[in-house]
């Protein structure tokens, strides 16, 4: 590696212009490249390929190009599930919002110990697995579950409620898994907020709630559009907390994909469903940079 | 609007501001005055509304607004670095408080437009704030404090981040702003010169104490105490002492020798401190009984600074500075440093304060 970047440092000249360029680059930028070409690019590209093939005889995929993937993929039961899918993922990025947002605020608002315990008490749950987590959940909210419980001692309720294995209880697991991600960019964009600015509207007459409105949050806009993104996004693609908190009673677009692969065993149509997916995210991101450039030039 | 400060106390851990009172009238240009840490910016703040004072009462035209939040106040303020909202453009900075109070926006329109020709920068409407130089986010600072037409624009240390040619034209901008607006303003600032050439009136703070009230001139020539006296302007201080009374004066007595001096509020016998500023004394070639007050100096070091001349002298085993104006050094015979010269000053010059002299 260290020959690839000393080399332009001797001065060839006669290097064209672009191989001169990508010479220069520094060693963990050619780390980033290697990585984001070897572990994104071609494995997606792998997936792209695969769903203009054919599915093979027993599973799997057969050498034969085809189109037909994508004309089942916008077949209407599909498209369904992919409109129950992008509003599954928009509400619960809402509801998390409506959670993070006040966590986000509180942390960036506190100094000292306290940000630094509030911190570490958002992080605490990632030190378990992912799924035991959501097994954690399960046992909440079962019908003999710890929730119910409660509810039944205190007398708020006779029969235990069903709350498992209810669209409750997949916002729930979606929320609770995801809040961190959303929690961290509006924190950090906060804290980079000059408090003298929320001052400086006060002073000229805006009472606390219109400061906010007015100056806070379209200083702190592109925290909030990254921190949805970064659990909207994810929550597109998610299986396992429908599976295992909505029961598998109803399909989403992650749980196709995955009895595509692991159950059907056509791994041509399940590519076709990750494109389409990675067609939803292209279209979000495109979006977002839209709406950026046309703020930045008003 | 009478803006009045009643025995306003703040306690605050290590920081304490003891029992003010000030009474500014509307229209005035009133600047406090004092090293940092002396609790100038805290009065501003209680003004202001963003700190609520321990005790005592902060008033406007006879009502009570101390605990009034910021935004019920109609007092605007110019922030230190400005705080402009870096979301909006120079426009939408200046109308902020006109949008906040639902004025129509043909009104908005000609006020913020009539607003940034005062302060000359009417082609900047459309610029966005990370584009602007320091000089013209300063004066969007000001249009958009002003243009809400507030009782008391307050000022946090407006021209400290300005480069110092800008600082001095400011300086008379915010003089003739003031008179044109009918604002009152009240500014901090440490900068004592500052504070001489642009204020009606100001307070010298130490320690979270206002130590003296008054017009420049008056600060300048009666300091209240030598602290003043040294914060206000170059000063030398003699440790004296009242030796008695003299047919009407009092003689004071000192390391140069012994003098008359008018007598004042001190008392006999006493040790007071006699303050001489450098461009009160004149500096002589030759001894001439013509003049009172006289000493014999030396020279030790001079430094030529086009409009005067700066000596440091030694007389009576200590340094002196003296400032000669270029049109007095004209006239005479030029010095060199070691040269001997005599040193004499007017009686009513010489400022008398009781009390040691403390660095």
């Amino acid at each position: 590696m260290s020959t690839t970047t000393e080399a332009p440092l001797l001065g060839t000249v006669r290097e064209s212009p672009a191989g001169g360029l990508l010479a220069r680059l520094p060693v963990p930028t050619w780390i980033f490249l290697a990585w984001l070409v070897g572990m994104t690019l071609v494995p997606f590209a792998i997936i792209l390929g695969m769903s203009f093939l054919s599915k093979g005889p027993g599973g799997g995929w057969a050498w034969e190009p085809t189109l037909a993937n994508y004309a089942r993929v916008f077949q209407w039961t599909y498209v369904k599930v992919l409109g129950k899918t992008l509003w599954l993922a928009a509400t619960a990025t809402v509801s998390c919002l409506l959670v993070g947002f006040p966590v986000a605020y509180y942390l960036a608002r506190s100094r000292g110990t306290r940000r630094h315990v509030g911190l570490v008490l958002l992080f605490v749950p990632f030190w378990t697995n992912f799924i035991l987590r959501v097994y954690g959940i399960v046992s909440l909210l079962g019908m003999n579950g710890l929730l119910n419980q409660c509810l039944l001692r205190l007398g708020l309720i006779d029969t235990p409620l069903q709350l498992l294995y209810t669209r409750a209880g997949v916002y729930l697991g979606l929320v609770y898994n995801y809040l961190p991600f959303l929690v961290v960019p509006i924190f950090s964009a906060l804290e980079k907020l000059d408090p003298s600015l929320r001052e400086a509207a006060q002073d000229l007459g805006a009472s606390r709630p219109l400061t906010f409105w007015r100056v806070t949050l379209p200083n702190i806009r592109e925290g909030v559009v990254v921190g949805g993104l970064f659990v909207f996004i994810p929550m597109l693609g998610e299986y396992v907390i429908p599976d295992l908190l909505g029961g598998a009673k109803e399909t989403f677009l992650g749980n196709v994909m995955v009895s595509q692969f692991f159950v059907v065993q056509d791994w041509p149509f399940g590519s076709a469903i990750a494109g389409l997916l990675a067609l939803c995210l292209l279209g979000t991101l495109l979006l977002q940079a839209l709406l950026r450039t046309r703020r930045g030039m008003a | 609007m009478v803006l009045e400060l009643n025995e306003i106390e703040k306690a605050r851990e290590g920081f304490r501001l003891w029992p003010i009172n000030l009474s500014i009238p509307a229209g005035e240009f009133f600047c406090l005055l004092g090293p940092s840490g002396c609790g100038k910016t805290t009065l501003l703040r209680i003004i202001g509304g963003f700190e609520t004072p321990t005790a005592g009462t902060v008033s406007l035209g006879g009502r009570n607004i101390t605990s009034d939040p910021p935004h019920r106040r109609p007092v605007h303020t110019v922030f230190q670095r400005y705080s402009l909202f870096p979301h909006l453009n120079v426009f939408e900075n200046v109308a902020f408080s006109l949008r906040i109070g639902g004025r129509p926006s043909a009104e908005v329109q000609k006020r913020v437009t009539d607003m940034l020709e005062l302060v000359e920068i009417p082609d900047l409407q459309g610029r966005r704030i990370q584009e602007l130089s320091g000089g013209q986010a300063q004066r969007v600072a000001l249009a958009r404090a002003l243009v809400g037409r507030p009782a008391v624009l307050l000022l946090d240390e407006p021209l400290s981040a300005l480069d110092p040619a800008l600082r001095l034209r400011m300086r008379e901008e915010l003089r003739n702003l003031c008179r044109k607006v009918g604002s009152t303003f009240v500014m901090v600032t440490h900068d004592q010169e500052e504070a001489l050439q642009i204020a009606d009136r100001l307070a010298v703070l130490r320690d979270g104490r206002c130590l003296q009230v008054g017009p420049p001139k008056d600060v300048y020539e009666f300091p209240a105490d030598p602290f003043v006296a040294r914060f206000i302007g170059p000063a030398n201080e003699i440790e004296s002492e009242i030796s008695g009374d003299q047919d009407g004066h009092w003689a004071l007595s000192n390391a140069l020798g012994n003098f008359r001096i008018r007598k004042n509020g001190v008392t006999f016998p006493s040790r007071v401190t006699l303050i001489l500023r450098p461009e009160k004394i004149r500096i002589l070639r030759q001894r001439s009984h013509a003049q009172e007050n006289l000493v014999e100096a030396q020279i030790q070091e001079m430094s030529y600074l086009g409009s005067r001349t700066e000596y440091v002298v030694m007389a009576g085993g200590r340094s002196f500075r003296v400032f000669e104006p270029e049109l007095e050094r004209q006239k005479k015979r030029g010095l060199i440093c070691g040269d001997r010269v005599y040193l004499s000053w007017r009686s009513e010059d010489a400022i008398i304060l009781p009390g040691e002299t403390t660095t």
